[in-house]
Formats: C-alpha cells, sequence, structure tokens
C-alpha cells in the first residue's frame, strides 16, 4: 500500500492504480476524456496532466498512465496543471462546433463541463475559420456520429476493439483532419453498441433512440434492474412527465447502466437498452376484463379477483385441487412468487404450480453480459418453489393438461401463449371452464381468457429479483402504474383476501421481510441491504471480480 | 378579533348644503379645461416653446399611444435569410419560462444543414407572464417580444394558443436587420405595418 500525498493530503491508496483512481481516494477529482478504467490507456487527450513530485524533482505527468509509487507527492491545481488543462481545453475547442444548443449530450458532457470549471477562456478562433468535419453520420441503426464535436479520445474504438472485440470503428486521417469513422460495409451493430454513447465524453456520438426527445436536463433518474435477461443489469431508468406533449403517454426517455463491479460492469446490451418501449407500448392493458357481462359496467379488478376466487372455490369443491394450475412467470419478483406460492402451495394445496413454458423467448448468450435465460428471476423462483420439481407437472404439461380438460381452472400470468399454440387449441383453451389472464399488454391472451387483471410493468413496481449468480437486487418504481393496473403481489393479496387468507403485507418491503423468515436461501436478507448493490442469497459466496473482456469476438 | 376603527368624516354645516360643494368641484374641473386651453395656444399658437405642454388625449383604437422598444409584449419568432425559422429546438426558453407556456416538439431537419428545428413550436399566451426569460435565454435571437401588439384580446381561449406558423407570421418584417440598428423609431412604424394584418383581434 503506497503511501502519498495529494495536495499535500496524505493519502494511503492501494498500489498498482492510476493517479485518477489515487486521486478519488483524496476526494479529488482529475479531470479526463480518453481514460476509462475498463479500457487500456491511450493517453491522447491529456487532460489529466497533473504535477509530480518524485525525489525533489516536479513534473507535469498524464495522471491515466502513471502508476502510482511510494512518497509520490501529486499536485492537481497549481499554475502549471492549470494552464495545461486550458491549452488542451483551448485546442480541443478549436475546431469545436459550439453548437451546445442542438447538441443532445449539453448537461452531461465532459467538455462543457471542463470548460466551465477550467477553462473559461475567449475563443481565438474566429467561426469562419474553423475546419469543418462530417456531420450527422450514420454509423449504424441505432449510432449517429457528429465528427465537429468529437475530441478523438478513442474510447469508442478500444471498447470496441478490447471489450465486444469488433471493431468496427477506427480514427483515420492525421493532424487536424482526422476522424472517427465506420468501416465500409461494417456498420455499428454489435448487441453492445449502445455502450459507445455512454462512454461517448461529448456529444459525438448519440443515440437514435433518445436523439432530440428531451433535454438531459429534464429527465429524473431512478436506480432499477434490467428484466431482459436472468444478469440482473443494473439500470438507471431516465424518465420525465412533466413534458408530455413531445411524445404522449411516453414516460421512459431511456435506460442507462449503472456501474456494478461483479454484474455488469459500466455495460449494458442493446436488448436491455431500449426495452424499455413496451412499458409505454399503446396496447398496455390498463382495465380490467371480464367476459361474462354482468350488468355493472365496466369491471373493475376487484370484480374479476371475485370471479377467480368463486371459480377456484367451485371447482375445488366439484373437481378437486387436481383441477386447478398456476402458470406464473420467471419475470415476476420474488415477492410476487412468494405470495404466489404460499397461496396455491401452501393454503389452497394447489400444487400445480410452474413458471417456465418451453416456447418463452429467449436471448442469445455471450460471454460478455447476456445470459440465454431472458427471465430476470428464474433463480428466484426455484429458492421459492413455484418452479416445478419432481413429481410435479411442468409448465408445459399444464398446458397440456388444459387442453385435454383435465384442468379446468388456468391461471397465467404474463405468458403469450400463442407463441406455442395453434389458432385451434388456442380456441380450445378459451372454452376451457376457467382462463384467467394476469398481464400488462393486450393480445391474444386477454381476447380468450374469461377475465383479464392488468398488472403494473417492472418499472411501476417496486420488487427483488434474484439473477443468475444467486445476488438478490432491488428496483425502486419510476412512476405509479398506468389505469387500474396493480403490482402483481397485491393481486395475490386481494386473491388470498377472497380465498380466507389474510395478508398483513402492506408493502413490498413486508412481503420481503416475510419471505426472509419463511425460505431459507432468502435468511438474513434485508430490504435496506438490497441498494444500491444487492445481497448473494444464504448460501451463494461472493463470484470473483470479474473483468469484462472477450477471449472470442462477437459476430 | 381586532377593531378596525373607522373614521368618519364630519361634514361642517356649509358642506352639507350641498350645492357650494357641486360648484366647487365643476370649478376644479372648468379649470383644468382653460389650463390646458391657454397652454395649447401658447404652445401651439403664439409658438411659445418653454410653457408646459397641455394634456392631450389619444383616440383609441384609432390612435396608438407609441411605446419604448424595450416593451414586452406577445412573441414573435425570427426567420433566417433563407426563410427557415431561426430556432434550433434548443429548449433554453421552454426551461427557463417560469409558466411552463412555451411547448416545443424537435425534429430532425430534412436537409439536415442545421439538425434540430422546431416541429411544433406553441405558446399559450394566457399563462404567459411577460417576463422575458426567454428571449434572454435563446442563444439565436430566434424568440423575440417586440411585436408590440397593444390589443391582446380575444372572445375565446383557443386565440390565445399560438403556434409556430402564428409566431412566425410578423417575422418578415426585420428578418434581415440585426438587433441594435432596428429598434431606431421602429414601434411607430411598426405599428401601421401591423394595423392591417393585425391577428389577435377576431374580426367580427
Amino acid at each position: 500500500m503506497p503511501h502519498i500525498e495529494i495536495n499535500d493530503k496524505p493519502v494511503e491508496v492501494p498500489g498498482n492504480i492510476n493517479l485518477i483512481k489515487a486521486a478519488e481516494f483524496a476526494g479529488v477529482s482529475i479531470p479526463h476524456f480518453c481514460g476509462h478504467p475498463a479500457l487500456s490507456v491511450a493517453g491522447s487527450c491529456r487532460m489529466c496532466q497533473v504535477e509530480v513530485e518524485q525525489r525533489g524533482r516536479k513534473s507535469l505527468v498524464i495522471g491515466c498512465s502513471t502508476t502510482v509509487a511510494d512518497g509520490m507527492k501529486i499536485f492537481t491545481d497549481t499554475e502549471p496543471v492549470k494552464k495545461q488543462r486550458r491549452l488542451v481545453l483551448e485546442l480541443l475547442l478549436q475546431n469545436h462546433p459550439l453548437d451546445c444548443p442542438i447538441c443532445d449530450d449539453a448537461g452531461e458532457c465532459s467538455l462543457q463541463n471542463y470548460y466551465m470549471d477550467y477553462g473559461l477562456h475567449d475563443s481565438r478562433m474566429e467561426l469562419e475559420d474553423k475546419h469543418h468535419k462530417h456531420k450527422n453520420i450514420d454509423l449504424g441503426p441505432t449510432i449517429v456520429h457528429d465528427a465537429e464535436r468529437c475530441v478523438l479520445c478513442s474510447r469508442c474504438v478500444r471498447f470496441l476493439r478490447e471489450i465486444t472485440g469488433t471493431g468496427e470503428l477506427g480514427i483515420f486521417g492525421q493532424g487536424m483532419t482526422s476522424e472517427l469513422s465506420g468501416l465500409p460495409g461494417k456498420p455499428l451493430d454489435n448487441p453492445y453498441a449502445g455502450c459507445v454513447v455512454d462512454l461517448c465524453p461529448v456529444g459525438a456520438l448519440t443515440d437514435k433512440d433518445f436523439r432530440f426527445k428531451r433535454r438531459v436536463w429534464y429527465l429524473k433518474k431512478v436506480p432499477s434492474i434490467c428484466q431482459e435477461c436472468s444478469r440482473g443489469c443494473n439500470i438507471e431508468i431516465h424518465y420525465e412527465m412533466q413534458r408530455d406533449y413531445k411524445a404522449p403517454g411516453k414516460r421512459i426517455q431511456r435506460l442507462k447502466p449503472r456501474y456494478h463491479e461483479k454484474v455488469n460492469e459500466w455495460w449494458m446490451c442493446d436488448r436491455g437498452r431500449y426495452s424499455y418501449h413496451n412499458v409505454d407500448a399503446p396496447n398496455r392493458l390498463v382495465v380490467a376484463q371480464l367476459r361474462k357481462s354482468n350488468g355493472h359496467g365496466p369491471p373493475d379488478i376487484k370484480l374479476v379477483i371475485q370471479e377467480v376466487a368463486q371459480a377456484i372455490k367451485k371447482t375445488k369443491e366439484k373437481h378437486g385441487t387436481k383441477s386447478i394450475a398456476v402458470l406464473g412467470n420467471a419475470r415476476s419478483s420474488n415477492e410476487d412468487m412468494y405470495l404466489l406460492q404460499r397461496l396455491f402451495s401452501k393454503h389452497l394445496g394447489v400444487h400445480n404450480l410452474d413458471v417456465t413454458l418451453k416456447s418463452e423467448p429467449t436471448s442469445e448468450e455471450d460471454d460478455i453480459l447476456r445470459k440465454a435465460d431472458a427471465t430476470p428471476n428464474r433463480r428466484g423462483a426455484f429458492e421459492i418453489g413455484v418452479q416445478s420439481s419432481k413429481g410435479r407437472l411442468s409448465g408445459d404439461e399444464i398446458v397440456r393438461h388444459a387442453l385435454s380438460g383435465d384442468i379446468r381452472v388456468l391461471i397465467v400470468v404474463r405468458h403469450d401463449l400463442s407463441r406455442a399454440l395453434s389458432e385451434e387449441q388456442l380456441r380450445k383453451l378459451g372454452s376451457l371452464d376457467y382462463l384467467f389472464y394476469l398481464g400488462e399488454h393486450v393480445g391474444t391472451m386477454t381476447d380468450i381468457s374469461h377475465g383479464a387483471i392488468p398488472m403494473a410493468m417492472w418499472a411501476e413496481r417496486e420488487g427483488t429479483y434474484t439473477n443468475f449468480q444467486g445476488r438478490v437486487q432491488r428496483t425502486t418504481p419510476a412512476f405509479p402504474p398506468l389505469g387500474q393496473a396493480l403490482p402483481e403481489w397485491e393481486i395475490w393479496k386481494m386473491l388470498a383476501g377472497e380465498m380466507g387468507l389474510t395478508i398483513k403485507a402492506k408493502m413490498p418491503k413486508d412481503v420481503f421481510t416475510d419471505l426472509t423468515r419463511n425460505v431459507a436461501a432468502f435468511k438474513e436478507l434485508t430490504w435496506e441491504d438490497l441498494v444500491p448493490s444487492g445481497k448473494m442469497l444464504a448460501w451463494v459466496p461472493e463470484p470473483p471480480h470479474r473483468k469484462v473482456q472477450t477471449s472470442t469476438p462477437l459476430e | 378579533m381586532i377593531d378596525k376603527k373607522v373614521v368618519r368624516v364630519r361634514l361642517s354645516w356649509w358642506q352639507k348644503t350641498y350645492y357650494p360643494e357641486v360648484a366647487r368641484g365643476l370649478w376644479i374641473t372648468a379649470s383644468h379645461f382653460f389650463v390646458n386651453f391657454a397652454r395649447h395656444w401658447m404652445r401651439h399658437v403664439f409658438r411659445m416653446k418653454s410653457v408646459t405642454p397641455g394634456a392631450v388625449t389619444i383616440q383609441y383604437p384609432e390612435e396608438k399611444r407609441p411605446v419604448s422598444p424595450r416593451w414586452r409584449g406577445r412573441h414573435r419568432l425570427m426567420l433566417r435569410p433563407d426563410g427557415s425559422p431561426r430556432c434550433v429546438a434548443c429548449m433554453m426558453c421552454e426551461s427557463a419560462c417560469p409558466d411552463e407556456c412555451i411547448y416545443i416538439t424537435p425534429a430532425e431537419t430534412p436537409d439536415g444543414r442545421v439538425e434540430k428545428y422546431p416541429a411544433v413550436f406553441d405558446i399559450d399566451l394566457l399563462r404567459c407572464c411577460f417576463c422575458g426569460l426567454c428571449v434572454e435565454a435563446c442563444p439565436e435571437d430566434a424568440i423575440r417580444m417586440d411585436s408590440f401588439d397593444l390589443d391582446l384580446a380575444s372572445y375565446a381561449r383557443k386565440d390565445f394558443y399560438l403556434d409556430r406558423e402564428f409566431l412566425l407570421r410578423n417575422s418578415e418584417l426585420t428578418t434581415h436587420a440585426q438587433y441594435d440598428g432596428e429598434l431606431e423609431g421602429r414601434p411607430v412604424s411598426r405599428l401601421n405595418l401591423l394595423k392591417d394584418t393585425h391577428p389577435t383581434t377576431p374580426s367580427g
């Protein structure tokens, strides 16, 4: 552990780190563009220059490529350092178009921030004399490039070479004319392409999906967990509802990855990044549906739940619990699954429970982030016991038994059975004694079911999810659910009330506390511990720190 | 409870007789008339310029009072010399607006020269407090409040919801001029120009 001094303040830092990281230990931030902890050192921006005194000699060095050594004295705000920073900024801004008003990155741009902190010089360059480069270059299906705004830090180039191994971009040309550009016939379309926008310290690379949607200072942010595969990447939901006139009904504006050293580092895949569109989709199920008209006007959730309760009671008396089945979903949170298990397995004695269907969509798997399992909480389903085990019907068997008439009441949570079944089979399923659907979107399932209950989507509810490693992570609701929609656990709670089981929980937190008491795997976890980085299940050891690096390039 | 003491003015016997006070009031009015009459004569007939000018009545709405160049009124959007709106939909005015009365939806320009332009630019004038912060915030000098429109009145609320086409309508009058130069002596001439095409007031 080297002992160093940063601005005359002695600190002890871990060895083998660079000066930018070391300065963070002393609470000092060193400005930098090209340096990134996940990428190799480029040393191209020269912004992180600091003065280092070693053995009585003072010299300017770049912080990103200098490793700390014992007895080093680092100065970050001396006159030579300030002068260098000003000079670097002036050079970077020499041919910069200064189009902050139309730049999507304004507000989160390093160049803008550093100019306000360290530059504040008047430009010596006349606007007409600036060297013009290409603007609005289409790099791929999701990314647009503006070469004039680029500071040539080469973060994106290094990311595509070192992390994804695809290498779609390169910096070509010399001196003032050097420019970031794609290769002919090789669009930037790898599954992690969106990360280059996060990496870009300026507004040179922008996301077509977010382009001109909102100014970044309008956005509100909540931490959440990606729902698109079992890795459970830490993300941030950026939403804005006040300026609805810009795009009516669109609440989430974008998703951004949130750093977690053992889950996703700084990255997230494009599938997850653009997965938020279904939250504000126009076909969201927002009112309860009941096929049987009862003359009381449009049904509310309570009416449908009473209908479900009656159906279960009637069928249980006549045909026994074997003719009742629930097809849960591994997209539900731990709390939802726990109440489902408690109500059906424990209270009612219904053992036809499963969360898996063979026809479920899967994700592609690679050794960066993506996992083949496209649900965020299958591990939780396994631990809580809503997944079928030996001697119990699996999800596909449940559907088969429903078609053959052995199962008379089927409750389907979020699954779209039209993926697996033919139209004739769906019609047959619709003529079941009772088919209820708990879902988020209007579609085939709402058409064929006897009753449909609208459910809150992941961004609208609080909950915990167990990823494939066994890490329990918590989401935060960004905004209230649409229309009548309720979080799944509340629906099970209401149904339990109708079935004579009182659940006292008022918040997901209460359900989770109950869960930690009754499910051994969740022992000793507390709701508060789960933010910001989650906790491992009781007997699962913490995985070692893993550096994302591809051994085989992505195709 | 707090009592407010009302001080009643006790009229004297002379005041209670009524007619002398009426005559006194009439005399005040008449004296103003004669003083103004004398001042007008002295200034305009006898050319005595040192005399204080007499009071004048402006025959509104036929005649309009000239306003100061820095007067803030209804907004207008400016055009570039090539006829495209100067606004780049940067949302600075929308962000600065304390009343949240500016509604902009940006879009990508088809020609791609300046990437962004306002596809929708609406101002709800009934919410506006005429503070002028939008004009201060604009980096492109695209929005101004110098339409010198004195009579903002209408029978319907929707007439105060100004859209982009309406806001751009009066922009051609000063499209090419720079801000400093165009202020000189403009208010009156602009009012003359506006007289025929006055859009806010309903025609009926």
